[in-house]
């Protein structure tokens, strides 16, 4: 019973936060959303224990949920058709900041779990690599906010900077994927994958089948519930990513149906909610009890900032983009919804104690971020010169 | 004519994705969870598959001119434990929650179909229904019970005493309606009329009559069948409860008006939650005043929901309030009575069906018989009151509710009771919906699209 009260209480207070956040957010720059992790702490098991460890672990499915939702909506945002309206320059310039982000993260993360963590070479790959995923992804929420004060000659550059944050997530989730096939699975994982990947491809008919007749809006709401909870959970009852698999969902949906505006609608009503909702439960399973916590999570932004910024100026010397900013990277310090809900999804794909204690270095991490990141597109927007 | 070919091709491409639904489902069900963060995604797993698999039967359903609940009790029953067991019982125990809120969602949607106008004016009607109905169907099935004891083997071996009590207890059930079935129903059809405002007024308050009834008899028969003394302070007590249920129930509607008047933002969630809450606070009450009084105030979360539901839509907030229903109504059904249909007992149907289908042919034959005399005494025209009884027809969670509750007061004679009473709603749910659209149709009060 508390676990569905608890829910009742999380879904209220995120549609609620969402709406406060839209009319707060023309005004204060700072209200990122970032402030519900810090709620969510408070209701977690260190102050008020509403979010309990066994409440958690009962909201399970509404967590795969939240995480389908997330990414189907991610998903689509690729539409091929509209990717390829934007500069030729603009995809490689995307490439380079994320390659950038993973050479210089993921084998700074990989010595040290090898040598502080003690970790085996394969276990430390894997985690290197989510490591390096969770790395890559940049908000738009605060781009869109500062490219609305940017200067005329500006503008530009925040279009590309989203163009980047949009694309920025989907390397994240390629790597994310590529980590997990790296992990050292039981051999019932990999057999289960061809079984996956036709689920996977027999939702995708199933959703086209079903959105092949022009339906009431709630008809879709509901198919659209239905699809993400199925694809969702058929990933998470094997062992895959939900989130990478509604991803994928979403990626085909959008390219091939005719319906894809109005489902789109349907799922942007959710988008904030959901994002809350898993900041939220983010904040309940922070683990702060460890003192290696702040100096790890420390390095890690350090060592992401240091690589966004140098994936930022090596990207202005690409031909197209020689007239941005130099300091075009820190347009990209704050982190993305996809790493927050791949960092709910890691540790429970993952159990055990790195990745437990990584997410939640990371996730101090990403709050630092979330806090630094308005004053650095400030200093961007208003500050440099071309 | 020309949409012939048009209508072919939806009801193939439903088919198809019908069974695609379930070849998918079949795969990925295939393998056992191996940890917490897999069961929990296998119960997603499963409401995803209720969900899509429900809608796309209800689809075929409204192509085949039969309620859209039918299609959801339909596909629920197919996919649910007796049949293919892709939604097994444990899940269909971890989703009861759903239940809750759907229940509690349908039952202020209840409430606001109860228009004070209109009850004013079908109050004659309305009261002689509600003394007719249960007066006929409860001695049809009280006589049968009791009399055709040597035909049936479930009757056969029972002492007089229980005996007796059955026949009483299976009468008062028999009488029990499904306000969820009702509601769902006239939403889909968009129905308006004398015909559908008698029947709403009718299938809520005559639950309220079934369970002051049940509680009697379980209270009579109770030092006859078990150790316990006859306490009729049990029946002051419920009494208490119902009056208190429905007073707290318009006070929280008031407060419901007052929300949406001064604030109203994200009305559906607020919705939800109320119906929910006020489910879950019923239960919690209970538990609390019998562990610290040693006393049991059980407020009825039904009751709540419909009076405030009545309070709101009553109000000057009626409109926006039954808009933002209909918004949540699609869901709250396709998820309802999809796990109702998965909940429906085959078991017990396949045990006792000789016994099931005479009790619920004798049922129709009182509700044709009560809702005729009362249309007739009424002034009904002719029409309608031949087909009055067939919206009465559909039967769920009260009278499996109220076997339950026997089944712990007299363990010796709940089995049979819960397995009747399961054998007949499983009848009276599938063929009721079917009922009471066709009657609609042929009264001219169905008004939208079905």
């Amino acid at each position: 019973m508390k676990s569905v009260l608890v829910f009742f209480l999380a879904v209220f207070l995120c549609f609620e936060g969402s709406r406060l956040l839209r009319r707060a957010r023309p005004r204060s720059a700072g209200l990122t959303g970032v402030e519900f992790l810090f709620l969510g702490i408070l209701l977690g098991p260190e102050f008020l224990n509403v979010l309990d460890p066994a409440t958690q672990r009962n909201l399970a499915p509404a967590g795969s949920m939240i995480l389908g939702v997330i990414g189907l909506i991610f998903g689509f945002q690729f539409e091929i058709k509209t990717l390829r309206r934007f500069p030729p320059s603009w995809p490689f310039a995307a490439a380079t900041g994320a390659l950038a982000v993973v050479l210089f993260t993921g084998p700074c993360a990989f010595l040290a779990l090898r040598s502080l963590a003690g970790l085996d070479t394969s276990s430390a790959l894997v985690h290197a690599a989510c490591l390096a995923a969770l790395a890559i992804p940049s908000s738009q929420a605060g781009l869109v906010l500062a490219a609305r004060f940017a200067p005329e000659r500006l503008r530009e550059t925040a279009g590309l900077l989203r163009y980047i944050a949009s694309l920025d997530g989907a390397f994240a989730l390629l790597l994310y994927m590529a980590a997990l096939a790296l992990n050292p699975a039981p051999a019932a994982t990999a057999r289960a994958f061809p079984e996956f990947s036709a689920i996977l491809a027999s939702l995708f008919m199933l959703f086209l089948l079903l959105l092949h007749q022009r339906r009431a809006r709630e008809d879709i709401g509901l198919l659209a519930a239905g699809m993400v909870l199925f694809s969702s959970g058929a990933a998470a009852a094997r062992g895959f990513s939900p989130l990478v698999s509604a991803f994928l969902l979403g990626a085909m949906v959008v390219n091939t149906s005719r319906e894809k505006e109005r489902v789109y609608q349907v799922l942007a009503l959710l988008e904030k909610p959901m994002y809350l909702f898993l900041l939220l439960f983010l904040g309940a399973k922070w683990r702060l009890d460890s003192r290696a916590i702040i100096p790890a999570a420390l390095a890690f932004w350090a060592c992401r900032s240091f690589a966004r910024l140098s994936g930022g100026w090596l990207l202005t010397r690409l031909s197209g983009l020689r007239a941005q900013p130099k300091s075009i990277g820190l347009g990209l310090m704050e982190h993305g919804g996809i790493a927050f809900a791949i960092l709910h999804e890691y540790p429970a794909i993952l159990p055990g104690s790195p990745a437990t204690f990584a997410a939640s270095a990371v996730l101090a991490a990403l709050a630092l971020a979330a806090a630094a990141s308005p004053f650095l597109l400030a200093r961007l927007f208003k500050g440099e010169t071309a | 004519m020309k949409q012939a070919p048009h209508a072919l091709r939806s009801h193939m491409l439903h088919l198809l994705a019908g069974l695609f639904v379930l070849a998918s489902a079949a795969v990925a069900l295939g393998q056992r969870p191996a940890t917490a963060f897999a069961a929990g995604g296998r119960v997603s797993l499963s409401l995803g598959f209720l969900l899509v698999f429900a809608y796309t039967a209800s689809q075929l359903a409204a192509g085949a001119r039969l309620p859209k609940i039918t299609g959801y009790l339909l596909a629920g029953a197919l996919a649910g434990p007796f049949l293919l067991g892709f939604v097994p019982r444990p899940v269909l125990l971890s989703l009861r929650f759903m239940d809750d809120l759907a229940f509690g969602v349908i039952a202020l949607a209840a409430g606001g179909e109860i228009h004070l106008a209109a009850l004013r004016q079908r109050r004659r009607a309305v009261l002689l229904n509600m003394a007719f109905q249960p007066l006929l169907v409860f001695s049809a099935v009280f006589l049968a019970v009791f009399f055709l004891k040597p035909f049936f083997a479930d009757t056969r071996a029972l002492p007089p005493v229980k005996h007796l009590a059955l026949s009483v207890l299976l009468g008062i059930s028999a009488c029990a309606l499904s306000p969820a079935s009702a509601i769902a129903i006239v939403s889909e059809t968009r129905a308006k009329g004398p015909y559908t405002d008698t029947l709403m007024s009718v299938t809520v308050a005559l639950d309220v009559v079934v369970i002051v009834l049940f509680t009697a008899a379980i209270t009579l028969f109770k030092p006859f069948l078990s150790a316990g003394a006859f306490q009729p302070a049990r029946i002051l007590g419920l009494v208490f409860a119902l009056s208190a249920s429905s007073a707290l129930g318009l006070g929280l509607g008031r407060l419901i008006a007052l929300y949406m008047e001064r604030a109203g933002h994200n009305l559906l969630v607020f919705l939800a939650c109320f119906a929910f809450g006020t489910a879950k606070c019923a239960h919690w009450l209970a538990g609390f005043t019998a562990a610290r009084y040693g006393l049991t105030l059980h407020l009825e979360p039904l009751l709540i929901c419909m009076a405030a539901g009545f309070y709101v839509n009553n109000s000057a907030q009626g409109p926006r309030f039954m808009d933002a229903l209909s918004g949540f109504s699609l869901p709250v059904y396709v998820l309802f009575f999809s796990l109702a249909g998965a909940s429906l007992d085959l078991g017990a149907l396949a045990q006792c069906w000789p016994l099931a289908l005479t009790l619920a042919g004798l049922r129709v034959l009182g509700l044709a018989g009560g809702a005729g005399l009362a249309g007739a005494l009424a002034g009904d025209p002719p029409r309608r009151r031949r087909v009055a009884w067939m919206g009465y027809v559909s039967q769920a969670g009260v009278s499996i509710g109220l076997a339950k509750i026997a089944e712990r007061q007299f363990p010796e004679l709940g089995g049979v009771l819960v397995t009747v009473v399961l054998a007949m709603t499983a009848v009276n749910q599938l063929a009721g919906p079917v009922l009471f659209k066709s009657a609609l149709a042929r009264l001219g009060e169905a008004g939208g699209k079905p």
